[in-house]
């Protein structure tokens, strides 16, 4: 989730694009792709949907704002169908929301300090080496914890308590019970993952690739409801956002309701996936794109250091490498949004080979 | 499960209708209108985002509502017999 709302200082004027129907249905497609990681993962929509709308010739400005103003009404449809499946942990959820936001403003404070002192090169290099540590670090750890499950390797054959584990087992009081997630935890400790979120959120836009694997790991919450309890926190970085964007001019509200045109097919998608899916298929999804967007980041670092002037690139290396970014980023998206539907699939083929248990009552009676 | 969370395949049709209709009504308004509502949403003022979010609220709950309803009684019940909580 990006709890990041930084404007400029100077608002320019902007103009509002005219709609074709070629950019509806576009507006469409990346509405359907976003909600759908959205809906499976609680994170994962921003990322790819900000660059695409971007790629489709909207200003940058405009299509975060846009974004930012669709995040705020997806994830309350979002926390509610996670909710009906006793995903959201409403408790973690308003914790981790206090420090969420202090976590925002230190890392918008830095990327200030940052982009004052080294300029906009210098500020993008930051960013994207920010992502590449902290998302590379993120996807080896959580593939080497898939990798493990698989090979049905348990907590007590490990050589020793990991890190994450270590840092789970302290119980700094108070504890809390956390009664939908099941779990008791210190409340520094959720306090700590809301802020690291936050932090996240406010350095590069995307804080949940931190706070659903630190929500896993560290507080021991379960997959489904990390999801479900960062689409929720997602309500309130939505909420803001879109208040403030509206509030300086920079929102269309026709690219909003277009991309709610997939994305809200595609979360309830995701949601759903997330009941017949396993929590470590939730979390090699999450890895895989994690990786993939690391990489594209990885990409941009000679052009960034060209554009600061400490390296030299050969004319037409900096397109391609753009480029070869740009195929990492939407790849993500595509792999991700792919292994989602390919597994529900899966499920659907299953299901309509099982036989109807117990349904003996005429179509129009009770279902839910 | 409670009470008030069963419901009827024929109430869940009637209201992913309504939110349907209701939807389009609203997706209707805005089009039509793009200019009025994009120089109000450019003033600047606190009229700017009470507009675009009374609209973003108003168009995920009906068609955000429309879609779980049908999504619920055809996809979600198919793949009841699929679930998992491994957990």
């Amino acid at each position: 989730m990006a709890g990041a709302v930084e404007l400029p200082a100077a608002a320019e004027a902007i103009k509002f694009i005219s709609m074709t129907p070629k950019l509806a249905l576009s507006l469409f497609g990346i509405g359907l792709v976003g909600g759908t990681l959205s809906g499976f993962l609680g994170t994962g929509g921003a990322f790819i949907m900000t660059p695409a709308m971007m790629s489709l010739g909207l200003p940058g400005i405009m299509a975060v704002a846009a974004n930012i103003t669709h995040k705020f009404g997806k994830a309350i449809m979002g926390a509610k169908k996670h909710s009906e499946f006793g995903n959201v942990d409403m408790r973690m959820g308003l914790v981790m929301f206090i420090a969420l936001f202090a976590g925002v403003k230190v890392a918008v404070t830095m990327n200030k300090g940052v982009l004052e002192k080294m300029g906009a090169a210098g500020s993008n290099l930051y960013i994207s080496i920010m992502f590449i540590v902290i998302l590379s670090w993120v996807s080896l750890f959580m593939f080497r914890d898939i990798m493990r499950q698989r090979r049905g390797i348990t907590a007590n054959e490990k050589a020793g308590p990991s890190l994450a584990d270590k840092i789970k087992n302290l119980s700094i009081p108070p504890v809390i019970h956390f009664k939908v997630a099941n779990v008791r935890a210190s409340l520094w400790l959720a306090l700590l993952v809301g802020f690291a979120t936050g932090f996240l959120a406010g350095t590069i836009g995307v804080g949940g690739f931190i706070g659903v694997p630190a929500m896993i790991y560290l507080l021991g919450i379960p997959t489904y409801v990390a999801a479900g309890t960062e689409l929720f926190l997602a309500i309130f970085s939505g909420m803001q956002g879109a208040f403030l964007y509206a509030l300086n001019g920079y929102v269309d509200i026709r690219i909003t309701l277009l991309l709610y045109l997939g994305s809200l097919i595609g979360i309830n998608l995701g949601a759903i996936g997330t009941r017949v899916v396993r929590g470590s298929q939730i979390r090699l999804v999450m890895v895989a794109i994690i990786a993939m967007v690391a990489l594209s980041r990885a990409a941009m670092v000679p052009v960034y250091l060209s554009d600061l002037g400490k390296i030299t690139l050969a004319a037409g290396a900096h397109e391609t490498v753009t480029l070869l970014s740009n195929i990492f980023l939407f790849g993500s998206g595509a792999v991700g949004v792919s292994l989602i539907l390919f597994w529900m699939f899966q499920a659907y083929r299953r299901a309509v080979k099982v036989p109807p248990v117990g349904n003996d009552l005429p179509s129009s009676e009770i279902i839910t | 499960m409670s009470a008030k969370d069963l419901e009827t395949k024929k109430a869940a049709a009637v209201k992913a209708l309504l939110g349907l209709i209701g939807a389009m009504l609203l997706y209707f308004l805005v089009f039509a209108n793009t200019d009025m509502i994009n120089s109000l949403l450019q003033s600047k003022s606190y009229r700017a985002p009470l507009t675009s979010m009374t609209i973003v609220l108003a168009a995920s709950f009906l068609y955000g509502m429309a879609v779980a309803k049908i999504l619920r009684h055809t996809l979600e019940t198919k793949l009841k017999s699929q679930q998992l909580r491994e957990e």
